[in-house]
Order: structure tokens, then C-alpha cells, then sequence
């Protein structure tokens, strides 16, 4: 397994330079022309960092209910690689908002919600940061509480609708444009794992430091 | 002592100055004595009002069209530079970890000695 | 009775038994929240009167600054007096203890709101009693849900340095979905023509939140609370 971690290293690198050629040629969007091709790097930014919540949650819940500490440690790796995708997320959505709805920022629901899983799992890393003894138990219950949030958030635009596009926009997107698409989520994702996997390492080495420690007394 | 007081009212005059200034006048230059092939439109020198609602980029006039270009390349630029700087956060944070391991081997090898 | 049962209400009355007697946590929860809504309205007048739709929003953050408070005050109570650690050694499922602490605080909470509303109502001069049953489900909802979220991780808390501070942080991105609903359906029964529909559904949203969270909250009170 570990010896996939270059190869796959340099596959992500390749697809994420392979990336802009493959966006540029796509077709241009009917009402919004060139600034729509901050989509193909803003949905799968949200996909990733959806993914890398659904991790956390569930790494958190295994270490809650099984007791095992290198699920904690997976969980602290993906809060930090969802707070990081996040970022990203709420960056190239107003980038792409400013131009094509005139404002930054819209309080409507699908963004509010977004903003809220951000954070939620900023206060996450201020927990691990901060909690003091015992703060991982208290971290992970926050990460599976941020994680069943989020079907609120993505309902949240079936119910309450307004200016952010559909859920539905996905499946139907004219010709030319899934390519690329799925291309770019296929990148963002194997970016997520490769992040994850590399932060994972860091928490087992630092484990390994605090045995070393108690070692020595 | 003296060099607090000092310091306070030259601070206070210094606010006083600031404020004091009136609001700078917009500068209008009347249309008959502008060098001819200046003409600038009306519109110009007033911002836009203010939209009410959500118009579709194509009936938008064109002199309130941002350029797409900079927001395009400021989004994947920020994408690229948040990658590369949570992976040399990463190493630092590992090389962090490595030294202290290190450190930590030397001396349990030291007192063993 | 099961004991499930006869715990929670062991563990609600001991609370109201102490409440009663000092009144303390009630009283500076309710004055809090009455300057909390003089605050806000005040930021929020515009050339003498309020900022429509104010009066929804202000009240619900009343409700959830003074709850966020109440949630510290009680539990520092039992961590003063290490009742939370003799509670979780009894022979009694630690969901139980659960149940009855968040009874405790939407009790609390409810008595504040039921001083709050007609504060609100008349400060703002909002029409909160034209539907009085559906305002109340939404209150009551909005109070399970934020209670029951909060009880958990006040909880979890006790025994952190940083208590004061963390608790709202991890709150309140938590709650946001009560507050938006609670918010938007009191504002829309406080419309020119109540919108009883809206506001049903964002009495859905909530009951849905709450269902989730307490499900979720019985579920991992235990494991958070041992050590």
C-alpha cells in the first residue's frame, strides 16, 4: 500500500496539470462564459470536502465506540484536510459569485450551510487544539455531529430554494462538460486520499514520539 | 513622563488635524471646457445604482461587467497555493517530529551507554 | 415505572429542587436575556423604529445567548460540587442521566421564554399571540433541539480548562439550523398575513433537527462521558 504513495503522487500532479487543458476546451456556459470554469475546480473542491468529512465522522465514530486510537488519528488528519478543502470551496465560490450574481457573498441557504460545516470543523481543530485532556473524545463528537449535519445542508436547497444552482444541475450538463468535470472531481479526490493518507503518517510518527516519551520515564 | 505627555498631545493634535480636514470635493470639470476629444460619458464620474435583483449576465450593459479573467485565475491560483502550503506545513510539522525522534534516540543511547 | 424512566425524573427533580430553593440560575438567565434583546434593539432601531422582521430574529438570539449561559451555569454547578462524577458512578444508564438533565434545561429555557415572548411581543410591538399554538410548537422545538445539543456538550465539557469559551464555539455551528428555522417560521407567522404553511414546515425542519440530535446525543453520551 505504501508503495502506491509516489506513483499515485505523481498521477494526481499529472491530472491537476492535465486539468486546465481539459476545462479550457470545454464548451463555454450560455449565461456566465468564462468565469463559470471556476466550477470545475469549486464542486469538487465541496466534494472533497464532503468526503473528507464523512471520514472524520466515521474514523470519530470508531474511535468513540471501539476505543481505537489510530481511528482518532485519521480523524484528526481529515478535520484538518476538510477545513483546508473548505477553504477552498468558500474562496473560488465568490469568486465565481462576484461576477456572476454581483455580490460576494448571498445569505441563502446552500452557502449558509456550507459556511456553517466549515465551521463546524474549525471549531474541531480548536477542540484538538485547545480541549485540553480529553479533548479528543469531545472532537469526536463534534466531528459526528458536523457530519449529520450535512444532509441538512444539502437539502437545504431542495427546501428553501433560491439563487445557488441546483443539486440537479449535475446530471444534466450539456455536452462537453462532464469530461472535464468528473476529471477534475477524480483529481480533487485522489488529491484528498494522497493529503489524508501523508497527514495520517504525520499523526502515527507523533504517536510514536509520545511512546518514545513515556518510554523514557 | 515628559515624553509621555509629549506623546499624547502630539497624538491629539494629530486626530484633531485628520478630522478637521473637509470632505474632499469631487472634482467636475465642466463639459465646454474640456479639450476637445475628452468627451467622456455622463454616467462616468456617478457609481451605478445599486441592483435590486438577480439580472442574467447577458442583459447586464457592458460597463457593468467585471472581467472574468483575474476572478478565473485567482480561484485556481488559490487552489494551487492552498495545496502547496498545507504540503509544507505537513513537512515542516514532520521534520519537526523526526528531529525530536532523533534527539530522543541519542540520548536513550547516551544513558544506556 | 422502568428505570430509564425513574432516573431522568430523579435527576429533573433534584434540579428543580435546587433551582427552586436559590432561584439563582433563573433569575440572572432571565435578566440576561431581557438585556441581551435591549442590546440588540437598540443596534438595530433605524430613525425610532425596529428593523422589520427584528423581533423574530432578536428573540431567538436571546433564547440562545441565555441558553448558551444557563447550559455553563448548570453544569459548573455540578462540576462545584463533583455531583457529575457521583451521577455517572451510580448504578443508573448514564442515557438516563442524560434525558434528566436536558428536561432540567428546557424547563429553564421555557420559563425564560415564557417572560421573554411578551417582552418581545410588546417592546417590538410584533404580533406574536395571532398564533399562539404555532409559536409555541416552534419555541418548544427550537429549545429541545439547541437543549439537546448543548446538554451533551456542556457535559463534555465539565472537565475541560477552556469550558467558557469552547461551548459556544462548538454550539453554535451546531444549532445554526435551529436558529434559521426558528427564525424564519416566527417571522413568518409574524408576517402582514401569517404564513401558517411556512411555518409549518419550518416546525418540520425542526422536529426533524431534533429527532436526529437526540437520537444521536443518547447514543454517544456514553462513550464521551467515561473515561
Amino acid at each position: 500500500m505504501r508503495k502506491l504513495f509516489a506513483p499515485l503522487t505523481i498521477v494526481a500532479a499529472a491530472m491537476f496539470a492535465y486539468a486546465p487543458i481539459m476545462i479550457a476546451g470545454a464548451p463555454y456556459e450560455s449565461t456566465m462564459g468564462l468565469v463559470q470554469k471556476i466550477f470545475y475546480f469549486h464542486v469538487p473542491s465541496w466534494f472533497a470536502m464532503f468526503t473528507a468529512v464523512f471520514v472524520c465522522g466515521i474514523e470519530s465514530g470508531i474511535y468513540l465506540f471501539k476505543g481505537k486510537a489510530s481511528a482518532d488519528r485519521i480523524a484528526a488528519a481529515a478535520g484538518e484536510i476538510a477545513v483546508l478543502f473548505g477553504c477552498m470551496g468558500l474562496v473560488t465560490g465568490p469568486l465565481w459569485g462576484r461576477k456572476s450574481w454581483g455580490v460576494w457573498w448571498q445569505w441563502d441557504a446552500r452557502l449558509t450551510m456550507a459556511l456553517l460545516v466549515q465551521l463546524t470543523f474549525v471549531a474541531y481543530l480548536l477542540v484538538r487544539k485547545f480541549g485540553g485532556p480529553g479533548s479528543e473524545k469531545l472532537a469526536a463528537a463534534m466531528a459526528i455531529f458536523g457530519m449529520f449535519n450535512v444532509p441538512f445542508v444539502y437539502m437545504s436547497v431542495n427546501i428553501w430554494r433560491t439563487i445557488h444552482p441546483p443539486t440537479t444541475v449535475i446530471p444534466r450538463l450539456p455536452s462537453g462538460m462532464p469530461g472535464p468535470f468528473w476529471f477534475s472531481v477524480a483529481a480533487f479526490l485522489l488529491l484528498c486520499v494522497l493529503l489524508l493518507v501523508l497527514r495520517t503518517e504525520l499523526e502515527h510518527r507523533r504517536a510514536a514520539l509520545d511512546a518514545l516519551y513515556l518510554e523514557e520515564e | 513622563m515628559l515624553m509621555r505627555v509629549a506623546a499624547t498631545i502630539a497624538s491629539l493634535l494629530l486626530a484633531a488635524a485628520v478630522f478637521a480636514q473637509p470632505a474632499p470635493q469631487r472634482q467636475s470639470i465642466p463639459s465646454d471646457k474640456r479639450p476637445p476629444g475628452d468627451q467622456v460619458p455622463a454616467s462616468f464620474g456617478q457609481p451605478p445604482a445599486p441592483q435590486g435583483e438577480f439580472i442574467p449576465l447577458d442583459k447586464l450593459p457592458p460597463a457593468d461587467q467585471l472581467p472574468s479573467a483575474p476572478l478565473l485565475v485567482g480561484a485556481y491560483a488559490f487552489v494551487w497555493i492552498a495545496v502547496m502550503f498545507y504540503l509544507w506545513t505537513i513537512w515542516r510539522r514532520l521534520n519537526r517530529v523526526e528531529a525530536e525522534m532523533r534527539l530522543l534516540e541519542q540520548k536513550s543511547a547516551a544513558g544506556r551507554r | 415505572m422502568t428505570t430509564f424512566r425513574r432516573v431522568a425524573l430523579l435527576v429533573l427533580r433534584k434540579d428543580v429542587a435546587i433551582e427552586v430553593k436559590s432561584l439563582e440560575i433563573i433569575s440572572t438567565t432571565l435578566f440576561f436575556a431581557v438585556s441581551c434583546v435591549l442590546v440588540f434593539a437598540f443596534a438595530l432601531v433605524r430613525e425610532g423604529s425596529i428593523v422589520a422582521d427584528a423581533a423574530a430574529g432578536i428573540l431567538w438570539i436571546a433564547i440562545a445567548f441565555s441558553g448558551t449561559l444557563a447550559l455553563g451555569r448548570t453544569f459548573e454547578r455540578e462540576r462545584y460540587a463533583e455531583t457529575l462524577r457521583a451521577l455517572l458512578l451510580a448504578p443508573a444508564p448514564r442515557a438516563a442521566i442524560y434525558v434528566g438533565k436536558l428536561l432540567g434545561i428546557v424547563l429553564l429555557l421555557t420559563g425564560a421564554e415564557l417572560l421573554l415572548v411578551p417582552l418581545v411581543a410588546l417592546l417590538f410591538s410584533a404580533p406574536f399571540f395571532a398564533r399562539p399554538l404555532l409559536l409555541a410548537g416552534l419555541l418548544l422545538a427550537g429549545t429541545i433541539g439547541f437543549a439537546a445539543v448543548g446538554t451533551l456538550f456542556a457535559a463534555m465539557l465539565v472537565r475541560s480548562r477552556t469550558r467558557d469559551i469552547m461551548l459556544p464555539i462548538l454550539l453554535y455551528p451546531i444549532t445554526v439550523p435551529v436558529i434559521i428555522a426558528g427564525v424564519r417560521g416566527t417571522a413568518a407567522l409574524l408576517a402582514d398575513g401569517p404564513d401558517d404553511a411556512a411555518a409549518v414546515m419550518w416546525l418540520g425542519v425542526l422536529s426533524m433537527f431534533d429527532v436526529v440530535f437526540i437520537t444521536l446525543s443518547l447514543w454517544t453520551f456514553e462513550p464521551l462521558m467515561t473515561e
